[in-house]
């Protein structure tokens, strides 16, 4: 019957009588005793020479195994083995990535933005081995073990993800995802005790991180602390209204504990906003190529070469790559960012302006980038557009204080229309009461002909922050002022700044 | 790495001569993995291979193809198996000869005849998916090829051949990018109905180049808006009609469908509907049990992942895995995305549970397709295969996970708890390394173990010959329906041995774009009789047959008190003489 099961690949169990196939009894526990022996020599053998290499002294200085697996590429030049073969961004990212590695070859932060830069132009294999090789020779920089771990993530090696990312994590990596990452790969191995406790660390410091509060309930739902699970999804929806995931989240919830009107409602908001999500991420996903977005890419690339000049104390080179950046991607905002610092430091306000001006174009909303324009424009003598800025940025956030702080400073520095800096000053206190505007309203009062109300303001201001030794110096000189002031009436004013 | 080396060497040596002492101690073939499948493609006499019609151009419907079937068209207890094939596509140079589809007829051994011509079902459109069903109730399964272009209906003649019925029944479902297809019974009047997945508006005319990271890819669905499905219904007189709207089966626009399902998943005995969409939320028709559906993916749980996440679903299964009496789903997806498994709580909705259960390691670097629940060492617990490979064919230099060709995954069931990653040690069936698509589970050589066959895009198919070791008992089923469909679609079936207690659903149409599993097969651990067998016919009444013993194949008719032992030898092939004539002819080439 063709459906027996076979056993012993269809053989019947051996006896002694097939032909000697199998040997007896005896001599099978022979075999076995000769081959512990041999075992047992081998080892002594190895472990006496271990000793003698000294190498117990060193295991707790070897790291990850796979670092010593070099690749070939990460110190050697690659663009012009590409050249032809790949497309022109690529090609110059490739340029960058070796002119960093031949402009600082013992750099460790030049490598790793090499293997950054690799591993999205050219190869992920080349990026990882150049990181990894930055771990080697630098076991306390953490960037790198967080890219490794995203990318040992990605592969599925989930133990290799929580070897990197812990350490990342223990050398304090600034980056909130690297707990998200190590929590996700902790859950994806079925450690979601685990994955509570890496977020909840996380969320001491990050309260206000929707990304760990949403894998912390995901997590919490997982161990069956149902009651945390849902105060965390609801704190997700608190900061981000349109998280359908959370919303799906928080029906499921409900669902699990039979509160099914409840997990209605939330399922026909999570639906509603999913559809909106998919929308959206189809749009953005409806493109035949990725040109846009590679030459972001590139420019980041630019932007963070450029901070390797100015570490290594080369602004102007540094200049040069953000300059570049911000050719290659006219909506790169941080290579903006940069120069307008660099013109700021170089104290070419005029040029600040002009790219704070397109920073305030690609960010309408950002108040902080109408005021820092404002100023610029400000520092670079041209008041009536510094006005503009100032305005615009009170007309924004009518309830925020940079915008008003700006034009009172502008009124301070041309002296004109003092008595409205007063009342805005009096309406910046109202808003924000911090020692900085309280000291901004003396100043105010003092350019107003008010020395008594800037002294009140000043000691506010000192009061408000008592440790400020500018404050306690303002008020000094205030009070020689006034006194003097109040002394010789009708005498010529000093200024106590 | 010195730490390695040291360590590795003494534990190497100690290993090796432990293994030679243990090589004279041990029985010879002793086993290391309860589940072991064998690469027996050589000696199958399977010549076919799988085209995309690839030419360049990176058409996103040469990703998706194919599906594949296994069915026993010729009833001879033997399984056949039908191969999906793409075809030629615009642009591309004319191939001297049309690849077309292929049917392969199982001669029993694992030795298969190529049948395709004399069948007629050598149909060479754009094939993607297919499902089988006896539409008619002949006694004789049909065909359902959804294409990319017109579909097609073969209805069986039950001599061995098909004719192309579709324009007569009125299914060919206009020039649509097609997915997977199934029948089921809708309102239980004992006629199948067909339900049409389709995935994206895909077009020649409106067709550009893909061009990320300077490298000219395929593009995923998200690129092209959705394409509708359509339910048929069928009128009893060999026509169906398109009731699609009428059914309610009304969808929000996002719909790119893939593979599919059928399966009552409430057990209240009307068929619901899961279909997959590819970056989309998917789709959960729940029937009223009078053919009139609404869409609750999102209530029931089964719309995205744990994390409310919607995946790039592929292939889905459907089983009680963990033998609490409801039926359990389990969807692949995306690279560097868990698949889906969704476990049914038995009270109106699902849990997504992969991430506690499912190690990921050998799933989540690679873009999952096919899939099946299959009791390979007949312990009473459904185990896990899933196909693998990738997309896109040109980015293996950028990555070395990122491979058009992959392993695909066995993975053992620990008595419903977890799953066990057995892929490296399951044998030379999972060695070979190609970019599968489909897969379809049925036990090819009717030895009580499932075996497996693989449709590799671009490749010859796999063949994998389930040898894993054990004395575990089984039972192979069949059913008959009289009153309700004819080969049970959507019965239930309950099985009980001792302790286990295990439930299967007859379906047309699943795993990736394909079909298999009409015969029924249960694992029944040490257990030599099976205490009770109880089948909830579709739409009708309830049968319990007991004391059946096991390593048997059973075949149960509706309304007939006694169980039918069926042969579990190949039966002389002398039914269809003009077939025999004909593979006489065809032998010498």
């Amino acid at each position: 019957m063709s459906g027996a099961v076979e056993t012993n690949g269809g053989k019947t169990p051996a006896t002694s009588s097939e032909g000697g196939k199998v040997l007896s009894a005896s001599n099978r526990l022979r075999g076995l005793i000769i081959a512990l022996l041999v075992l047992m020599l081998i080892t002594a053998g190895e472990y006496l020479y271990m000793w003698q290499v000294g190498f117990f002294r060193q295991i707790e200085t070897e790291a990850e195994p796979e670092l010593s697996q070099g690749h070939p590429d990460v110190y050697r030049p690659v663009a012009d083995r590409y050249r032809g073969k790949v497309n022109p961004i690529q090609q110059e990212a490739l340029a960058l990535a070796d002119l960093v590695i031949a402009k600082w070859p013992e750099s460790v932060p030049a490598l790793f933005i090499r293997g950054l830069i690799l591993n999205k132009f050219l190869s992920r294999d080349l990026g990882v081995a150049c990181l990894l090789e930055c771990i080697r020779r630098a076991p306390h920089f953490a960037e790198p073990y967080y890219w490794v771990g995203l990318d040992r993530f990605k592969r599925g090696e989930y133990e290799k993800t929580i070897n990197f990312l812990r350490q990342a994590v223990a050398l304090n990596i600034p980056l909130a995802d690297a707990r998200v990452v190590l929590a996700e790969a902790l859950g994806l191995l079925g450690r979601h005790n685990e994955a509570v406790l890496v977020l909840r660390e996380q969320l001491e410091q990050m309260p206000d991180h929707p990304g760990t509060r949403f894998y912390l309930a995901h997590n919490l739902e997982r161990v069956g602390q149902f009651t945390e699970a849902e105060h965390h999804y609801r704190q997700v929806i608190r900061l981000q209204p349109d998280n359908y995931q959370a919303w799906h989240g928080l029906a499921m919830l409900a669902q699990r504990l039979g509160r099914k009107a409840e997990a209605e409602e939330y399922f026909a908001i999570c639906r509603k906003l999913q559809t909106t999500f998919h929308a959206g991420h189809q749009e953005a996903r409806r493109r035949y190529d990725d040109h846009e977005s590679l030459s972001t890419s590139l420019a980041t690339a630019y932007t963070d070469v450029g901070k390797l000049f100015i570490e290594q104390g080369e602004p102007d080179e540094a200049a040069k790559m953000w300059l570049r950046a911000a050719e290659i991607d006219k909506e790169h905002r941080e290579c903006r960012l940069f120069l307008a610092d660099y013109y700021a430091f170089r104290r070419e306000w005029a040029k600040a302006a002009q790219v704070l001006e397109e920073l305030c174009q690609l960010e309408p909303n950002q108040v902080k980038h109408r005021v820092n324009t404002g100023a610029a424009w400000m520092a670079a003598g041209d008041y009536s557009k510094a006005r503009a800025f100032f305005e615009a940025a009170c007309d924004l956030a009518p309830n925020r204080a940079d915008g008003y702080v700006g034009l009172v400073e502008l009124t301070l520095v041309t002296g004109k229309d003092v008595n409205t800096a007063v009342d805005l000053a009096q309406r910046i206190v109202k808003l924000e009461p911090t020692a900085d505007h309280y000291f901004l309203l003396a100043r105010a009062y003092w350019a107003a002909g008010d020395p008594e109300q800037a002294l009140q303001a000043a000691e506010r201001a000192a009061v408000l922050d008592p440790g400020s030794r500018q404050y306690k110096e303002f008020l000094t000189r205030l009070k020689t002022v006034a006194a003097k002031h109040l002394g010789s009436e009708g005498g010529e004013s000093s200024s106590p700044e | 790495m010195r730490l390695f080396r040291f360590l590795f060497l003494p534990a190497a040596a100690g290993v090796a001569c432990t293994a030679l002492g243990l090589y004279w101690w041990a029985p010879r073939g002793s086993p290391k993995s309860p589940i072991v499948l064998e690469d027996v493609t050589a000696s199958s006499g399977i010549q076919w291979i799988h085209t995309d019609g690839s030419c360049g151009h990176r058409y996103i419907v040469e990703t998706v193809t194919a599906g594949l079937a296994t069915f026993d068209y010729d009833g001879d207890g033997f399984i056949d198996i039908y191969f999906v094939n793409g075809a030629w596509l615009r642009g591309c140079p004319q191939p001297p000869s049309h690849p077309p589809n292929a049917l392969y007829r199982n001669q029993g051994k694992f030795n298969f005849q190529d049948v395709t011509f004399f069948a007629n079902v050598g149909d060479i459109g754009y094939g993607l998916g297919v499902a089988v069903g006896d539409y008619n109730n002949d006694g004789f399964p049909d065909l359902y090829i959804n294409n990319f272009g017109p579909n097609l209906l073969f209805r069986n003649n039950g001599d061995g051949t098909f004719v192309d019925v579709t324009q007569i029944a009125g299914v060919d479902a206009g020039d649509l990018v097609g997915a997977g297809a199934s029948f089921l019974d809708i309102d239980g009047d004992g006629d199948l109905d067909l339900y049409v997945a389709n995935y994206v508006d895909f077009s020649f005319e409106t067709y550009r180049p893909h061009i990320i990271e300077g490298r000219h890819i395929y593009p995923g669905p998200m690129i092209y808006d959705g394409v509708p499905d359509i339910l048929y219904r069928n009128e009893g007189d060999g026509t169906f009609r398109d009731i699609t709207a009428e059914a309610g089966i009304i969808e929000d626009g996002v719909g790119t469908g893939m593979g599919m399902i059928c399966a009552d998943y409430d057990n209240d005995g009307d068929t619901d509907i899961f279909v997959l969409n590819d970056v989309a939320h998917n789709y959960f028709w729940e029937n009223n049990g009078r053919g009139q559906f609404s869409e609750v993916g999102l209530p029931r749980g089964v719309a995205f992942d744990a994390q409310g996440r919607y995946l790039a679903s592929m292939g889905v299964d459907c089983a009680d895995f963990d033998n609490d009496g409801w039926l359990d789903f389990f969807h692949t997806a995306y690279s560097e995305q868990m698949p889906a498994l969704y476990r049914n709580t038995g009270k109106g909705f699902f849990e997504e549970i992969a991430s506690q259960l499912v190690p990921g390691t050998s799933l989540f670097p690679h873009i999952n397709w096919g899939c099946n629940f299959v009791d390979f060492d007949n312990d009473g617990w459904v185990d896990l295969f899933v196909a693998n490979g990738n997309t896109q064919d040109n980015l293996e230099d950028l990555a070395a996970h990122i491979t058009y060709r992959a392993q695909n995954t066995i993975l053992r069931n620990i008595q419903g708890q977890r799953f066990e990653e057995l892929t490296s040690v399951a044998g030379s069936g999972l060695r070979p390394i190609e970019s599968s698509r489909g897969s379809a589970a049925d036990d090819l050589d009717q030895d009580g173990r499932v075996d497996i066959v693989v449709l590799n895009a671009r490749s010859r198919p796999s063949i994998l010959r389930n040898v894993s070791p054990g004395h575990n008992n089984w039972i192979l089923v069949t059913l008959v329906g009289t009153r309700s469909n004819r080969e049970g679609i959507g019965s239930h079936v309950t099985v009980v041995a001792g302790e286990l207690r295990q439930l299967r659903e007859v379906h047309s149409g699943r795993s990736y774009q394909g079909h298999c599993g009409t015969q029924l097969h249960f694992g029944v651990a040490h257990h030599r009789k099976i205490d009770r067998l109880e089948v909830r016919w579709h739409g009708g009444s309830t049968q319990i047959w007991e004391n059946l013993p096991a390593r048997k194949w059973w075949i149960l008719i509706e309304g007939a008190p006694e169980a039918v032992a069926g042969p579990v030898t190949p039966p002389p092939h002398d039914a269809w003489p003009q077939l025999k004539e004909w593979l006489a002819r065809a032998l010498p080439r």
